[in-house]
């Protein structure tokens, strides 16, 4: 995985920018920082949200089916 | 849950009577049928689009018969709408909200959807959507002509376009045929998670309505940004604002940017149904377990996960930074692989299985043999340096065809067929099927991989005309031949037709069961009774859907909901 | 593939019970409902964003262009954040069956009415002062975003309404008014973050 991650920041930040790139060199620096940071915005935001309620759901599935079999001994899960 | 689903069809049957039951009804089968045909009334529509800009690109200038002389705003038009026509009116409405409609309460054993009335409201929203759309071909300008993905300044200034009316009402179609899926998404996906039948685990859902929810969490995921970005587009239309213009503080690229934070994610929405319709067929003509049910669920969420990835390759020479073109060239070859799994592991299910080629099996086969050239081809665009050269080439064109015609036609086709028998109670004629799927298969290929020389070439898309192109122009027996295996493709629809109204009419009766498969919707009489099942004896559900040629059992299936 | 482990693989199962749901149908499709909104929202602080970056460096709001009133609506925001606490306590109120449950849901509502109210107020005054949607983006933007949190607001207060209407009936579900909450709940919370990105 950190390979990966490490194969992606490399991507990001080894390259030259080239001299009849005509987007490489924004006036407004400010401008080209919003569209990367309302693009990670808007990517994340999503994966959050259902990743939350993902793991909010199953601990209430494990609550439910705790109250459902109360007989159970506690076997192996003190924590 | 017995009781509430007695409850539920008692309401059932307070239903209206008559003509108006097919019309004013809540029930998830008459709805998919709604959908269903919608659908093929709009890919008829579609169809001729594509037959009438093909014949003016193989022999400009002539007459195409059925249609006339068609001017260059008319070859726009034509083009704009073929491509918005067959995404948002073919390919969602067929794959997902039909399939989704029909299968999902069948196949986890509930008597509806959990929100009847909602869902017929949606079917309401998205006629009307239907119908805008086809207006807006008539009004005053013609249809809007600034292609499906509308990129202003060309769709936001009525001078620019000259369709002010039809750049509008195609506009106001799009968002409304948005919020008819919302609706039936939000359906979906609480239905699976709240009306199961007894003893319906999460890994005993069949991988078909897992894909269906799963895309239809990934529409409800990327479609508002979208929304906003269309209400900015109409509000600069028509109430005059500048948000798309950069002579008064605007910015055009912003468009880009939020049409296709929905329009890649959209891409995976109509591909997962036609996975998992694949998977289904498969397995059933196969004979065997599916090949890692699991890994299948999972790679389908690693798949949306990474979708929402890798929308920024469609900018890549739009002006976005190129170090962020980077990143998502990595992103885009990456999704690559679960896709590719996906396939594997199809191809691992066939692995020494008792396969019959049916019909249906045919189409699921050739799935997924002809997306996979989608899938290579597609490796060439994801990458942002070859993309300098490939952006807006034939070659993209032949590339996006190679998956969207797989996914909307191919795996309609093998789901009609497949499913065909439960929803009319009869079963499609089998040679007339061949016949159909080889005069679909064969010419298809003859279409798309001449145009795929043409991109080479460089060849550019949304020319009215090439032969004002010198070094282009003598590529026409190319175009032509294209244009020549559309038409023979197009007539070979009509045997599907044929077989359709034939075998609805007068085919051989198909019992509960006729492809001996597991999943609970074959367990019901064919067409299902109102409600899906009696309320006294729905289905309990006792191991997963793909148990086949279990060792040590006569029968080679082990349908569902048979105990012990 | 031996017969014996094959048949191992098939766990034998116990008559199944009921099915569970782990969120009143309702509940969950709002919430289902509210990722598509907040996705909504997100694009329009997006836009937003992008749209305000190009004027760095210059005047924001740009010149001739009145500022947005920052301390009315300050006494809005508090109104409408009282708003979901009032409506937590009538909800607690209504799960024990108090009576008193319709008092504190309707003072919700009042507060909640309040909030659309002196928005359509501060409106009325901003376009005398010329702050239009043709004037500026700024303007654009403005009416927009405050423009589509309004009409949320609106439709939360008629479900709030009916809702209400229905309590005092006795015919409101659990599960209807949770529904109506949760909705309710997301438009309050959204407002803080545009108030942020678009007022400050």
């Amino acid at each position: 995985m950190w390979v990966v991650a490490l194969a992606l920041v490399a991507l990001a930040l080894l390259p030259e920018p080239g001299f009849a790139c005509p987007v490489c060199f924004d006036p407004n620096d400010e401008h080209r920082q919003a569209f990367l940071a309302t693009a990670i915005f808007m990517t994340v935001l999503p994966l959050g949200m259902v990743g939350g309620v993902g793991i909010w759901l199953r601990k209430r599935l494990r609550r439910l089916d705790d109250e459902e079999a109360p007989p159970e001994p506690p076997a192996n899960d003190p924590s | 849950m017995a009781e509430a689903a007695a409850v539920g069809a008692h309401e059932h049957h307070h239903g209206p009577q008559g003509i108006l039951k097919y019309i004013w009804s809540t029930d998830h089968k008459i709805i998919a049928m709604q959908y269903l045909f919608t659908g093929m009334f709009m890919a008829v529509i579609g169809g001729f689009m594509a037959y009438v800009f093909r014949m003016q690109l193989a022999f400009p200038g002539l007459p195409v018969p059925g249609y006339g002389v068609v001017s260059p705003g008319e070859y726009n038009a034509l083009v704009t709408n073929h491509g918005t026509i067959m995404i948002f009116w073919v390919a969602m409405p067929v794959l997902i909200a039909a399939f989704g409609n029909f299968l999902i309460p069948l196949m986890i054993g509930a008597d509806d959807m959990v929100f009847p009335r909602i869902n017929r409201l949606s079917y309401q929203v998205f006629l009307i959507s239907a119908i805008l759309i086809l207006v807006s071909l008539f009004v005053e300008g013609g249809g809007f002509g600034g292609a499906w993905t509308a990129y202003p300044p060309l769709s936001s200034v009525s001078d620019y376009n000259l369709t002010k009316l039809g750049s509008s009402i195609w506009l106001v179609a799009v968002a409304l045929e948005f919020v008819a899926f919302l609706l039936g998404g939000i359906n979906f996906i609480v239905t699976l998670m709240n009306a199961r039948a007894p003893g319906m685990k999460a890994y005993d859902i069949p991988v078909v309505v897992w894909m269906i929810v799963i895309a239809s969490i990934l529409f409800m995921l990327s479609v508002g940004p979208l929304i906003a970005g269309a209400v900015m587009l109409l509000f600069d239309q028509t109430l005059g604002t500048g948000f798309y213009d950069p002579t008064r503080g605007g910015d055009p690229i912003l468009w880009q940017h939020l049409f296709w934070f929905f329009g890649h994610p959209e891409v995976y929405v109509v591909l997962l149904p036609a996975l998992g319709i694949t998977a289904e067929i498969i397995t059933t003509f196969s004979r065997k377990k599916l090949f890692g049910y699991k890994i299948v669920i999972f790679t389908a969420v690693a798949t949306g996960v990474l979708s929402f990835f890798v929308w920024a390759h469609h900018q890549f020479i739009a002006g976005i930074d190129p170090r962020m073109a980077n990143i998502f060239t990595v992103t885009t070859l990456l999704i690559s692989v679960p896709i590719a799994e996906l396939c594997f592991v199809y191809i691992a299910t066939l692995y020494g299985g008792s396969i019959r080629l049916t019909t249906p099996m045919l189409w699921a086969l050739a799935f997924i043999g002809e997306f996979l050239i989608g899938g290579v081809t597609g490796i060439f665009l994801g990458a942002s340096g070859a993309d300098i050269y490939f952006h807006d080439t034939y070659f993209v064109l032949a590339h996006f065809h190679y998956t969207f015609f797989p996914i909307a036609i191919i795996g309609t086709f093998a789901a009609f067929t497949y499913w065909f028998p439960k929803m009319f109670g009869k079963m499609m004629n089998d040679t007339l099927g061949k016949i159909h799927f080889w005069g679909t298969i064969i010419p298809f290929n003859f279409i798309f991989i001449p145009l795929f020389v043409l991109g080479l070439g460089g060849q550019h898309r949304r020319i009215y005309n090439y032969q004002n192109f010198p070094e282009l122009a003598e590529m026409q027996p190319l175009r032509v031949l294209a244009t020549g295996a559309l038409i023979v493709m197009l007539v070979f629809q009509f045997v599907f037709f044929w077989n359709m109204f034939k075998s609805w009419r007068s085919g051989e009766k198909a019992g509960k069961n006729p492809w001996k498969a597991n999943t609970l919707e074959w367990t019901t009489d064919s067409p299902p009774p109102h409600g899906n099942w009696p309320a006294d004896d729905m289905p309990k559900v006792y191991r997963g859907p793909y148990e086949y040629s279990v060792p040590g059992r006569d029968d080679d299936y082990w349908p569902q909901n048979i105990p012990g | 593939m031996s017969t014996d482990a094959a048949v191992m693989q098939f766990e034998v199962r116990p008559e199944p019970g009921p099915g569970k749901k782990l969120l009143p149908d309702g509940v969950m499709g709002m919430v289902i409902f509210v990722f598509t909104e907040v996705m909504l929202f997100a694009g329009l602080i997006s836009a937003h964003t992008i749209v305000r970056s190009r004027a760095a460096g210059e005047m924001w709001p740009p010149y001739g262009q009145p500022r947005l009133p920052l301390e009315e609506t300050a006494i809005n925001t508090a109104a409408l954040l009282l708003s979901a606490v009032v409506i937590f306590f009538a909800q607690r109120a209504f799960r024990r069956g108090v009576g008193s449950a319709r008092w504190t849901f309707l003072a919700s509502i009042v507060l909640g009415i309040f909030f659309v109210a002196s928005q359509g107020m501060e409106w009325a005054a901003l376009l005398g002062e010329g702050l239009t949607m043709q004037s500026s983006a700024y303007g654009g933007f403005f009416y927009l975003i405050v423009g589509t949190h309004a009409l949320h607001a609106v439709a939360a207060m008629l479900g709030m309404v009916w809702a209400w209407l229905r309590m005092s009936k006795g015919t409101l579900t659990q599960s209807q008014f949770s529904t109506v909450q949760v909705f309710w709940y997301f438009v309050v919370l959204v407002w803080p973050v545009l108030y942020w990105k678009v007022y400050l």
